[in-house]
């Protein structure tokens, strides 16, 4: 795999996973992986089902904690640490089957996404009370505009457990930029959505990273990926196979084995 | 009612299983009732309880009797509240049948199965005893409630409601946004137990008497069918609930005159299982209860 000049990332990386490792009863889903993400673009991660990514991103995302290896995020290591403390430095994970807080309205499941605001703490009574209703009112305005962004904002007021499959892919994606992230874990964001939800979210995804988001994601439509990432990993049996840019990724006759069952 | 409201945070706004509603009011009546009443012996009959050397003055005996059942309820959530939401459940349920135990067994400590008695009224001094007194308390009563519902209603519109909301929802993804999910757990089950704490002050103030078996789980099951009756989540659904609860159970009461006698005795427990049966029917056709959990919805900004 050659790696032209021009495309070596200058930056350092936001993301580097060293060595991870994650067992689970004798299966060893991620197995020794090592892989860095660097800011700015759009970075696809790939495989046969099995090989480990959705694990990778849970553990990344502080959902399980490593038996092994070490995650760093923007220069600090992150593993081990609760996952709402990781959202807070900036990193959001998506998840793979929408989970909407069903009860709650769609600008209920917003706002809760924002980063912590007065008011979240029963202490911020005594220390903050006057911001409290300043706060909230800001947060309205930012989830109304990011309901704007995604498109949802006819369903603002509507219980979460009430929309389609394809529209709680987009409030999954709301809530993951509501949070105000660095990096965005997308964990197929697109998968089972219809082809025009699909180029929405697509270009949700493409305006963002425009702005200086980072995103990473899962995703199995091969024509989704090498259209529209800029960096390609490949994971198999639990590690990193190779990686690079599409069209070298296309033709890697591994990549090809890998998939083919080998 | 306050009972209610004090489960309505833990488990209609967040979803915790609190099966020792019983222990955190009983903690409240006996710490109110020990305090409010003062060091109480009667060595002829072998009767007697702690408490201070002077009776206390009663609203800072009710807050102690809020602060202790908050502290036990922190106490006890703080292991179970990071294992899976069943052992919460399971350790609450112990701790109901433990607190009651420990107060029946306790003689020189609380009275035991002597019972606690000559717990003092508000105004007790300028109020004469009977219905008069009764209609006092009441007003006392409905004040507190009312306090706490503003309280509560206060607190569950804060952003920290809307974050015990995501909790009850979805635990996981709570903390997938950043929020720090055993901490809203705490506190709302803390201060959802010093509410039952002062509902047992409430409750040891009007009976003037209390005795441990008062406190046996039976009072944790009508809590619930009050806040299921009611609508969880729901507040004003509480009162609604409370008050459809008592009216029942009153009711079941004033017609023990006009059945047959040997009905009089079986009518307590028709009442149980039509209460019973009425849970069965709110949860099958109606589970969010008759008044449900209202919407958020600001207006734009």
């Amino acid at each position: 795999m050659s790696l032209a000049p021009s495309e070596t990332p200058a930056a350092r990386p936001i993301l580097a996973v060293r060595e991870v490792s994650k067992t689970f009863g004798g299966v060893h889903a991620v197995d020794g992986c090592s892989l860095t993400v660097f800011p700015g673009r759009i970075t696809g991660l790939i495989g046969p089902n099995g090989a480990g990514k959705s694990t990778l991103f849970s553990v990344i995302a502080g959902l399980y904690a490593p038996d092994s290896g070490q995650v760093y995020f923007d220069g600090q290591r992150i593993d081990g640490l609760p996952p709402h403390l990781i959202v807070r430095r900036g990193l959001v994970k998506s998840f793979q089957i929408p989970r909407e807080l069903r009860n709650m309205t769609v600008l209920e499941n917003l706002m809760v996404a924002s980063p912590r605001i007065a008011g979240e703490h029963l202490r911020d009574l005594i220390l903050r009370l006057r911001d409290i209703p300043t706060a909230e009112a800001e947060v309205i305005v930012r989830a109304e505009e990011v309901l704007r962004i995604i498109g949802l904002l006819g369903l603002r007021d509507e219980y979460a457990k009430n929309l389609s499959g394809g529209q709680k892919k987009l409030l999954e994606l709301a809530r993951a930029i509501m949070a105000q992230p660095k990096l965005v874990l997308l964990d197929e964001p697109i998968a089972g959505v219809n082809p025009t939800m699909t180029q929405k979210i697509l270009q949700v995804v493409e305006d963002l990273r425009n702005r200086g988001v980072t995103f990473f994601l899962i995703e199995h439509d091969m024509d989704v990926i090498m259209k529209r990432c800029e960096w390609i990993i490949v994971m198999h049996q639990g590690r990193r196979l190779v990686e690079g840019v599409p069209d070298d990724i296309r033709t890697n006759p591994r990549v090809i084995d890998s998939y083919l069952g080998g | 009612m306050v009972v209610a409201l004090g489960l309505n945070l833990q488990w209609g706004h967040t979803g915790l299983f609190n099966a020792g509603v019983a222990a955190f009011v009983g903690v409240g009546a006996y710490t109110f009732g020990m305090l409010s009443t003062g060091k109480f012996a009667d060595p002829g009959v072998n009767w007697y309880h702690w408490g201070p050397d002077q009776p206390w003055d009663l609203i800072a005996a009710a807050l102690v009797s809020m602060a202790v059942a908050g502290f036990l309820g922190v106490l006890i959530a703080i292991p179970t509240l990071r294992l899976r939401a069943d052992y919460l459940a399971i350790a609450t349920l112990a701790l109901g049948e433990i607190v009651r135990l420990i107060i029946k067994n306790e003689r020189h400590f609380t009275g035991g199965d002597l019972d606690l008695q000559f717990i003092p009224r508000p105004f007790g001094a300028f109020v004469p005893e009977g219905a008069y007194s009764n209609g006092v308390f009441a007003l006392v009563a409905i004040g507190t409630a009312l306090g706490a519902l503003v309280i509560l209603e206060f607190l569950a519109r804060l952003p920290w409601g809307r974050d015990l909301h995501a909790v009850r929802e979805d635990e996981e993804v709570a903390m997938a946004l950043g929020k720090d999910a055993f901490m809203l757990k705490l506190s709302s089950f803390g201060i959802g137990c010093a509410i039952m704490g002062l509902a047992g002050a409430l409750s040891a103030s009007y009976y003037t008497t209390i005795t441990p078996d008062q406190f046996a789980p039976a009072a944790t099951f009508a809590a619930y069918v009050v806040v299921i009756l009611g609508g969880s989540g729901n507040n004003r659904g509480m009162i609604l609930g409370g008050y459809l609860f008592f009216l029942f159970t009153w009711a079941t009461q004033q017609i023990q005159g006009y059945v047959p006698s040997d009905w009089t005795l079986r009518l307590v427990y028709v009442n149980q299982m039509v209460i019973g049966l009425l849970l069965i029917v709110i949860i099958v056709f109606r589970p969010e209860g008759i008044l449900p959990e209202k919407k958020y919805v600001p207006r734009t900004q």
